[in-house]
């Protein structure tokens, strides 16, 4: 199984030139490592304080942040720290607004080769289990409109199926949906989106929901469209997250390679299609704690019809007639 | 069963103060009808233009168009032309980039009651069969993001899934995905979504894409957040169509009844969980064999199981030669 430790043993600590996103107390690449920098949404005196009293991360441990990346292009941030020899980023890219032009920013700081190391959660495993998973299309739509901030679709899609499991926000086995609570109500959600378009302040969502196998199929489609600087190394589901591989190249050069290698991977990978409709096919009970993956109205109609059919077989009509019938099938 | 026919005859033709979006040369209100206004995104003259070249229409019975559509407001282009009986839009609400905000502009040019006619594909029956159909999240994103012309992902989905079958855009029956023909490639569609952009301007595409039940979901949904300033009153599938009748209302009018009767014309039509993923999924090994491993698959199967069985045995002769019986216990005093 594919660990952030045997991702590290491909690279050579002392003398790697690198960036990490998001490290919070726990970075992937140490700090030993000289020629690694890292970078977030907040300078570390900030992040410092954001997460003062919170159970999950020790607030002084926290990572010396070189670089605070706030909005402006990536190349610009950085400055000269460009040419790198690898980039890592733990947890980061299911929150980024626009997928593709991310990836290609991470493409353009790596030196041909350069590898990407990626840590995702894998949504089956946590709070977007409901949600389906992001398509080519979300991905191309984000990218030509050249959002910088979470679409209202994304933030309708992650509160509106923002689901637990006994009060506990990810889990390490498949889960019935049944057994899940959803959070928030229609209601709350559309008028919580509505705010956040007409807020100058940032929403942090989960812009993009994965499964391994439906990652994989995205990376497919943007290397058809000759828009992926990357070929893929390896991935490899990981309990409830998945690594992924990743190497700098030209989105136009071995496209048909690529694209083997990608298809090779992908069939490893489960695919289940119920990650692919939307929850919001949920009904009725949404938000109110159940989840209720059948359908009230058809529900209502199978009791209706069924009580039904229980009258005429105890028909009168029915009953009279059943010697006609046995007669009939001996015939 | 619905039809236009039907729909004119609950309005007063003489009286009536009205508006049609995009008659073409086949108004569904006639021209005739002294109270009827057109109204379409060209005027006349340049519809003629347009249309010139296409047999399927004929240039010289196009509808005298009163009111150009454009990126204003509606009641701001209708100006004095407001609190309407009737208004009726054929094959228009599938290409509307905002279906949200039209729909309340609509609702808005109605008087209290006022009527809206509209008619859609079903789109079982026609190209966008590979699609999924636009959900709840689609209309909101177009409405909070204020669009006025058709969002990129709804051109991407139109064009990527653009199908045949046995070379026809339309048919009349269901048809099995497997033998459908996907028209572009995934390069020349995203190059097409991509000249758009930068040709700025409206394309037109069928940006929403419904089903009779899916319709009826949308509404419920819009009706639930209090944003449908309109009543459901009949809806039918027709072939390929879906008719549609609202009555214009305020949006918190009795929620709760409006809710309840749309949940009980839902279950009038098929539910077809495959309506509801993206039919590049559908290829090849893609179909999944049993739907009933889909949310709410189980449910609707088990329905037409036992429904196909009440249905043979009210068909079947001990029924029939038992009629006379029952109807004689009908007549009897309980």
């Amino acid at each position: 199984m594919a660990s952030r430790e045997e991702y590290l043993s491909r690279l050579n600590l002392q003398t790697l030139r690198g960036l990490e996103f998001g490290p919070a107390d726990r970075p992937w690449i140490p700090p030993t490592a000289p020629g690694i920098r890292y970078i977030d949404h907040l300078s570390t005196e900030e992040l410092r304080k954001k997460y003062t009293g919170w159970s999950d991360y020790r607030a002084e441990d926290f990572c010396e942040i070189h670089f605070v990346n706030d909005g402006r292009p990536l190349t610009e941030i950085l400055g000269n720290w460009v040419d790198l020899d690898v980039v890592v980023a733990s947890h980061v890219i299911e929150h980024i607004p626009n997928l593709l032009k991310w990836l290609q920013e991470l493409g353009s700081i790596l030196k041909p080769g350069g590898l990407l190391f990626l840590a995702a959660p894998n949504k089956r495993f946590e709070f977007d289990r409901l949600r389906r998973v992001t398509e080519l299309v979300d991905v191309l739509s984000d990218f030509l409109d050249d959002r910088k901030r979470p679409s209202p679709r994304s933030m309708m899609d992650y509160w509106v199926h923002y689901a637990t499991l006994n009060g506990a926000p990810s889990w390490s086995e498949e889960v019935e949906p049944k057994a899940l609570t959803l959070s928030f109500p229609l209601k709350t959600c559309f008028a919580d989106a509505k705010e956040a378009v007409e807020s100058p302040n940032y929403k942090d969502v989960h812009v993009s929901a994965f499964t391994p196998n439906s990652f994989v199929r995205i990376l497919h489609g943007l290397t058809v469209l000759e828009l992926l600087p990357f070929e893929l190394v390896e991935v490899q589901a990981a309990g409830m997250e998945f690594l992924a591989m990743l190497k700098a190249c030209e989105p136009t050069v071995d496209v048909p390679k690529r694209l083997d290698l990608l298809e090779k991977a992908e069939k490893g990978l489960p695919f289940h299609i119920d990650d692919y409709v939307s929850g919001l096919v949920l009904r009725e009970e949404r938000g109110s704690g159940e989840v209720n993956l059948d359908d009230a109205g058809a529900r209502a109609e199978l009791a209706r019809v069924k009580e039904e059919l229980d009258r005429t077989k105890s028909s009168a009509s029915w009953r009279l007639t059943e010697p006609l019938r046995r007669l009939r099938r001996r015939l | 069963m619905a039809s236009r026919e039907e729909y004119l005859a609950r309005l007063d033709l003489q009286t009536l103060r009205g508006l049609e979006i995009g008659p073409a040369d086949r108004p569904w209100i006639p021209a005739t009808v002294r109270g009827i206004r057109y109204a379409d995104h060209l005027s006349t003259e340049d519809l003629r233009k347009g249309w010139a070249a296409d047999s399927h229409y004929k240039a010289e019975d196009l509808c005298e168009i009163s009111f150009v559509l454009d990126e204003r407001p509606l009641r701001e282009t209708l100006g004095e032309w407001v609190d309407l009986d009737v208004i009726a839009a054929s094959h228009v609400v599938e290409h509307v980039p905002n279906l949200l905000n039209w729909l309340r502009e609509l609702a808005s040019a109605l008087k209290p009651d006022g009527l809206l006619f509209l008619v859609a594909p079903n789109k079982r029956f026609e190209f966008d069969r590979l699609r999924r159909v636009t959900e709840l999240a689609d209309v909101l994103t177009t409405f909070l993001d204020k669009r006025t012309q058709p969002s990129l992902a709804a051109m991407l989905d139109c064009w990527l899934h653009f199908a045949k079958h046995d070379g026809n855009t339309t048919w009349w029956d269901e048809v099995d995905t497997r033998a459908m023909t996907v028209m572009h490639t995934i390069p020349y569609v995203y190059d097409q979504a991509k000249a758009a952009v930068e040709r700025g301007g409206y394309t037109d595409v069928h940006v929403s894409v419904f089903t009779p039940y899916s319709f009826i979901r949308l509404i419920h949904d819009l009706t639930l957040l209090e944003l449908m300033p309109l009543e459901l009153i009949d809806i039918d599938a027709v072939g390929i169509e879906i008719f549609l009748m609202f009555r214009a209302c305020p949006v918190n009018e009795d929620v709760p009844r409006r809710l309840k009767k749309l949940d009980e014309m839902e279950v009038r039509f098929p539910f077809n969980v495959e309506d509801y993923y993206s039919g590049l999924l559908l290829h090849g090994e893609r179909l999944p064999d049993n739907v009933d491993e889909l949310p709410g698959g189980s449910v609707r199967a088990e329905l037409e199981r036992v429904k196909a069985e009440l249905e043979r045995m009210k068909s079947s002769a001990s029924w029939k030669v038992t009629a006379p019986l029952r109807s004689v216990r009908s007549r009897l005093p309980k």
